[in-house]
């Protein structure tokens, strides 16, 4: 078997495997493997030449309904971001001024943040779902976890009149945390479903 | 065409790496494990080939090769595109390849 030592071979095959589609994943990993085995084509080789079209072959996996549902969920996230995260997170900071050492500002910044981390958390629920009930392949649901991480990156491009990068970078760790908090607890319940 | 034949070529033994082989000894091009699969995907939404998966090695690092095979409609289709090839070089007065 070929030493995988070098971090670039295992660059290479973490490459390949993110670009293989699912079902010719351990194929494509395997010929790799046995082709730089004995030299006939190096792992570094074949993943530059093979990149494009294992992407092309993996984007002509997604159907209709995943675009749907992707796009449909970046119109949740904007919806969410004017009629939730931007109505709601005053009134929530009113409630809670009274408890908080911070200034009113910050306590209504840190709420609309802690909004953006609940919406974080359904949407990593919901593709928990997704992926537990094969509703959509692997790549739609990487898709949808990009959405959930659009608005910091697009308020980042046009900033509103309180906008600080610290604060956009606060809002993208929330959405990160959620939806990781959200997926962690599916393959903590899967592995658990197999065991038993 | 090539690789439908190349399939051909490897018989019972066509997977991935061996289909590879038989392109490179044949043509002298060596095509990358990606280019392959996305070829073998779309003859296999064509219903040109049929695959199977087959046993894990130790040279592959434990990973199940996939084996091809043609179907009848892949035959008649490499057939077809070998006879249209031949109607389009006939007559042409063509450089001899060097040996």
């Amino acid at each position: 078997m070929i030493a995988l030592k070098s971090t670039l071979d295992r660059c290479c095959l973490w490459i390949l495997a993110t670009l293989a589609p699912e079902d010719t994943r351990d194929a494509v990993l395997g010929d790799a493997i046995e082709l730089a085995t004995d030299d006939r084509m190096s792992l570094w080789s074949n993943t530059v030449a093979s990149a494009l079209p294992l992407a092309a072959l993996k984007f002509t996996a997604l159907r209709w309904r995943d675009g749907l549902t992707v796009a449909g969920f970046v119109f949740a996230v904007t919806l969410w971001e004017f009629t939730v995260a931007r109505q709601y997170s005053w009134p929530i900071a009113k409630q809670v001024l009274p408890y908080s050492p911070l200034s009113t500002a910050a306590t209504c910044m840190a709420m609309y943040v802690m909004l953006y981390g609940v919406f974080a958390l359904a949407t990593g629920a919901l593709i928990r779902i997704a992926k537990r009930a094969h509703w959509m392949p692997k790549l739609a649901t990487q898709l949808l976890m990009l959405a959930a991480l659009a608005p910091p990156v697009l308020l980042l491009m046009f900033p509103t009149p309180v906008d600080s990068v610290a604060f956009r970078f606060a809002q993208f760790a929330a959405i990160l945390m959620g939806l990781f908090a959200g997926r962690e607890r599916s393959r903590h319940r899967g592995s658990v479903a197999t065991i038993a | 065409m090539t690789v439908l034949a190349a399939v051909l070529h490897a018989g019972d033994n066509a997977y991935g790496t061996s289909i590879l082989d038989e392109i490179y000894e044949r043509t002298a091009r060596r095509v990358s494990v990606g280019a392959l699969y996305a070829t073998l995907s779309r003859m296999e939404k064509k219903g040109l080939i049929r695959s199977k998966l087959g046993e894990a090695t130790a040279t592959r690092g434990g990973r199940a090769k996939k084996y091809f095979h043609l179907t009848h409609d892949g035959q008649i289709e490499l057939s077809r595109a070998i006879a249209s090839l031949n109607r389009m070089v006939e007559g042409l007065d063509l450089v001899a390849a060097p040996a």
